[in-house]
């Protein structure tokens, strides 16, 4: 599995896997699906401890994912506006490090919980894949 | 539920959209600028970075158009876009747009009204019986005015009955005088079983409804008492519940006040129990669940011939009939007026969305060139027919909207000219939201049939073809048949309704104000009758008795300041019913007049000035000869060129013996006409005679007022005649002009609703000819134009085909003067002083329309004179 999620490219409706079989790649299309949503998740996940940029979330996103997740930049503002229209965050326009206008996200009380609870979703799922994926 | 911070976005991205823009363009920019500088921070040189960063990004524009789709307004924005255009579209277009605005709103207008009307009249439950179930047991056949059951037969029913589940005795129409502390007064009344209060779910303001043992014949009689009866002539008395009210020689105990929102059956005063009702009683039934009305009834007809032949019912021949509640008050010709206006609207939209196609069509046919170009530049026809649809669409609502806007107003204003006799109160104007279903179904049926003409243009037109040849191709001629067919339609349609709004109007302005000749609207006109005081004394009054009661009357009502003139008379105009005798002056009969009795103040109460003589003698004595005062044209038919003063001429009243002596009259009078019975009145010649004793004084006297200024107080009179006689009852009062208006209201209804259905029939057919003639023009205007080429002036070629259509329109109008005339003779009885075949009407008419369809032409002249004739030979 390591091999497969080499590198992966998270766009908002698409996964990019490199050297695949047939059979995996049949296996990443679900695993695709699976993971349409976590953009959002990972969004937020981005914005917990402090206001970030869309730029900013970006990077973190990388960061914390030590590059094997990259992030198809563009899509995130999509994302960002879907999260603002749930009410999950809030953006203020402020200035960035370089001095530069910026629009920055922050998350709401009840984007909070939401992370949270399909943070505890995520888990429970892969440990799920995980144990199932052992047993095999 | 829909989020505050979804509104706030949805919201932001609509109303400030630039800003919105301008904010996702620069926080993108900047995300570039920040990638850009980070790339260059890995080694990369500026450029190379920038287009890095750019693609990384995936595409500004595409990744722009993925966060307005986020933002979910791309729907609205699509279609404000749409509407934008379609309102441009609409204002390029303003008088064709306007006509056929004019045109749905017309049309719209009158089928919600008379769908209204429709429902009010057949659908339309009372509240206490929304699904109908409730029947009235009445009579039918046998003698004409006596359908009426007894009180024995009531009761016969009601014990023999098996097929009924619900039986509640009622008497829906009484008209008690009651003696009020301000004296007598004639009130509306009905008798209520306490099963019937139960039924229609009445609810006392204060006190109690009927009880069951008050529904027996000898039982203490009790009543309950309208909300208005007993603020206005009780003084909204706190301890009214208890009080006796003297009905002729009965005390009846008041049980209860009835609030305001109860009127039942119509508006009473005043509602007696049932048990003190001894005329004529109605029941309220409902059928046992399976029973038909037809078995039900023969049910009864066993009753009543079980009651044998003496049974008043079978005396008059009279059988059972159980009627719809809803029914039992409306008369058929008032329903079959309904049913009338509902068909004759639904045509009126027929009309119209026929109009409204035609006029779509000119507009597309205006520019086809135009049309063609964008649909071979690849514009698909769908986006075409969709701003077709949108630009109709618009025009349909907008009629819808104005049409819902008018209908509060033009709704109880064409209820309030539909006089039913005792109209119950569900008959009233309110609004239901079924109205508006109404009006947007037919605004959506109008603007679907009127899209698809256009949409057949649309998706028939070939492109190629109209750019080849220079937009002057043509499908057709524009003479088709189906179009010279509606017009036919629409002229005939036009013809008869113009016709009979014609003579309705001409009929109403002979029963106009200035035709009855008198003051009308300032002569006060009410009811007073002596039957009260009869009541207490032993010995009926005598005529000189009687007399001399209302000569208190009158006398205390001339010492009123206000007064100029007061008189008293057997009748009323307006509810007097035409000639009633026959004069002569030897043996022989020459005519027939009316004749009452009226006292000396009558002409000058009336406003009605002496041409010879003088008015009646105030005491015309027994021994000596009756005077009377005729009317001008009666004088002169009797006694042509000859002084008819002294002259003696002998009455004979209609139906009485031939043995009974003839009456001689010595005139002492001559008035100018006037209108004694009433402007319907076929014969308004009189010969009116003293109120005396010699002829029978009637218990019950109209009594005529006129003031000074003004029309008078009717509490000023009523004190005034109670002053004279406190148990004299007073009733009916009104205005002369007001008698007259209620008598007269049926004519003017029928009159004012063909009227305004022949105005909106001009519009319609005149929007009709225009659309037709100027269609035409423009799919013929290839033909045209090779005959200008060849030599023709525009101007003859406009006479050429405005004849053929003026042709067409002539035998619409023959066709339609042939049905006015069917029509005519139907509603000959409600004209007054107009031949049902007037020629001069039906000429008028038949100008008018023709007139219209003319001027309706001359549009498609200045249409033909834009033809180019070089282009059209350019296209061959």
């Amino acid at each position: 599995m390591d091999e497969v999620f080499s590198v992966l490219s998270v766009d908002t409706l698409s996964i990019k896997f490199l050297s695949l079989t047939n059979l995996e790649k049949e296996m990443a299309k679900k695993v695709n699906d699976l993971l349409q949503g976590t953009l959002d998740m990972l969004a937020l996940r981005a914005l917990r401890d402090e206001n970030r940029h869309g730029w900013a979330i970006q990077q973190r996103i990388n960061q914390i994912s030590n590059d094997l997740l990259s992030i198809n930049q563009g899509s995130l503002y999509p994302a960002l506006i879907r999260l603002e229209k749930k009410g999950y965050i809030k953006s203020d326009w402020g200035v960035s490090e370089n001095g530069r206008r910026a629009k920055y996200y922050r998350l709401t009380k009840k984007g909070r919980v939401q992370m949270e609870a399909e943070a505890t979703l995520w888990r429970e799922f892969s440990t799920t894949i995980n144990l199932i994926m052992e047993i095999l | 539920m829909f989020e505050r911070s979804r509104l706030i976005i949805v919201l932001k991205a609509l109303f400030q959209s630039s800003r919105t823009e301008d904010e996702l363009d620069e926080e993108m920019r900047f995300h570039l600028k920040m990638e850009t500088e980070a790339n260059v921070k890995k080694g990369m040189d500026l450029k190379a970075a920038h287009q890095a960063a750019l693609r990384s990004f995936g595409g500004i524009e595409q990744r722009k158009e993925d966060c307005r789709e986020a933002w979910g307004v791309r729907v609205i924005t699509n279609l404000l876009h749409e509407f934008c255009l379609s309102l441009r579209r609409l204002f390029r277009r303003p008088v064709q747009n306007g006509l056929m605005f004019a045109t749905f709103a017309v049309s719209v207008m009158l089928s919600t009204l008379s769908w209204s009307l429709f429902h009010t009249m057949f659908l339309r439950q009372p509240e206490f019986d929304p699904k109908g179930e409730y029947l009235v047991l009445n009579y039918v056949g046998g003698v004409i005015g006596a359908s009426r059951s007894s009180n024995g037969e009531m009761e016969a029913y009601k014990e023999g009955q098996k097929v009924f589940s619900d039986f509640a005795e009622v008497g829906f129409y009484n008209s008690p005088t009651i003696q009020l502390p301000g004296g007598a007064e004639r009130v509306l009344a009905a008798n209520l079983s306490a099963r019937a209060l139960q039924i229609v779910g009445a609810k006392p303001l204060m006190g109690r409804l009927f009880r069951p043992e008050e529904d027996k014949r000898g039982s203490a009689p009790v009543a309950l008492l309208s909300q208005h009866m007993w603020e206005n002539s009780y003084d909204r008395d706190p301890s009214i519940v208890g009080k006796i009210m003297d009905i002729g020689s009965d005390q009846v105990t008041i049980v209860g006040v009835m609030p305001a929102d109860f009127r039942f059956p119509n508006d009473q005063d005043l509602w007696l129990s049932y048990g003190f009702y001894d005329w004529g009683p109605d029941a309220m039934v409902k059928l046992k669940p399976g029973v038909t009305r037809e078995q039900a009834e023969s049910n009864l007809k066993v009753i009543l011939d079980g009651l044998g032949p003496d049974s008043p019912a079978n005396r008059r021949g009279l059988t059972p009939a159980l009627i719809p509640f809803r029914d039992y008050y409306l008369p058929s010709e008032i329903r079959v007026s309904a049913l009338v206006l509902f068909a004759l609207s639904l045509i009126f939209v027929v009309v119209s969305c026929a109009n409204a196609a035609n006029l779509m069509l000119i507009d597309f046919l205006g520019r086809r060139a135009e049309v063609a170009t964008s649909l071979a530049l690849g514009i698909p026809r769908g986006a075409s027919i969709r701003n077709v649809c949108f630009q109709v669409t618009m025009i349909a609502m907008g009629a819808v909207l104005l049409s819902i806007a008018l209908l509060p107003v033009a709704g109880p204003f064409l209820y309030d000219h539909i006089d039913v006799n005792l109209e119950p109160y569900w008959l009233n104007y309110h609004f239901e939201w079924h109205y508006v279903g109404m009006a947007f179904a037919l605004a959506g049926v109008s603007a679907a049939v009127t899209v698809s003409a256009p949409m057949v243009y649309l998706l028939w037109v070939d492109p190629d073809k109209v750019i080849r040849e220079h937009a002057y191709t043509s499908r057709g001629t524009g003479r088709t048949l189906w179009r010279r067919l509606l017009l036919i339609g629409q002229i005939t349609l036009l013809t008869v309704l113009g016709v009979s709004a014609g003579l309705l109007v001409r009929s109403s302005y002979n029963v106009g104000e200035n035709t009855w000749g008198y003051p009308a609207d300032r002569v006060f006109v009410g009811k007073i009758s002596a039957r009260e005081i009869e009541f207490t004394v032993e010995e009926p009054l005598g005529s000189v008795q009687r007399l001399a009661i209302y000569r208190r009357v009158l006398d205390q009502v001339t010492q009123r300041l206000e007064t100029e003139a007061v008189a008293l008379a057997h009748f009323s105009p307006g509810y007097s019913s035409g000639p009633n005798i026959t004069y002569a002056l030897g043996q022989e009969e020459i005519g027939e007049a009316f004749n009452s009795q009226v006292t000396e103040g009558f002409f000058d109460t009336l406003g009605v000035p002496f041409v010879e003589g003088n008015t009646l003698p105030r005491e015309n004595p027994d021994d000596g000869p009756v005077y009377g005062v005729i009317n001008e044209s009666l004088a002169q038919k009797i006694w042509p060129s000859q002084d008819p003063l002294q002259r003696v001429l002998y009455i004979r009243f209609s139906g009485a013996p031939a043995s009974a002596p003839s009456i001689p009259i010595v005139v002492c009078g001559v008035v100018r006409d006037f209108q004694v019975s009433g402007p319907v009145a076929r014969n308004n010649d009189f010969i009116l005679t003293p109120l005396m004793p010699r002829s029978f004084v009637r218990p019950g006297q109209f009594i005529f007022v006129r003031d000074r200024i003004g029309v008078p107080n009717v509490r000023s009179i009523r004190d005034a005649v109670h002053r004279a006689d406190s148990r004299l009852s007073f009733y009916f009062p009104s205005t002369l002009g007001r008698v007259i208006d209620i008598m007269l209201s049926s004519m003017h209804m029928t009159a004012n609703l063909t009227t305004v259905f022949a105005a909106a029939a001009v519009l319609l057919c005149s929007i009709g000819v225009y659309s037709l003639t100027v269609t035409q023009v423009l799919q013929s205007s290839r033909e045209f134009g090779i005959r200008m080429a060849l030599g023709t002036e525009p101007q003859r070629l406009w006479v050429h085909f405005t004849c053929g259509h003026l042709l067409t329109t002539l035998i619409g109008v023959l066709i339609g003067l042939f049905g006015a005339s069917q029509v005519a003779r139907v509603f000959s009885p409600l004209l007054f002083g107009v031949d049902p075949y007037s020629v001069s009407t039906y000429a008028m008419v038949a100008f008018t329309i023709l007139l219209v369809a003319t001027l309706a032409c001359i549009p498609s002249f200045f249409r033909l004179r834009r033809i180019n004739p070089a282009k059209c030979l350019r296209s061959l």
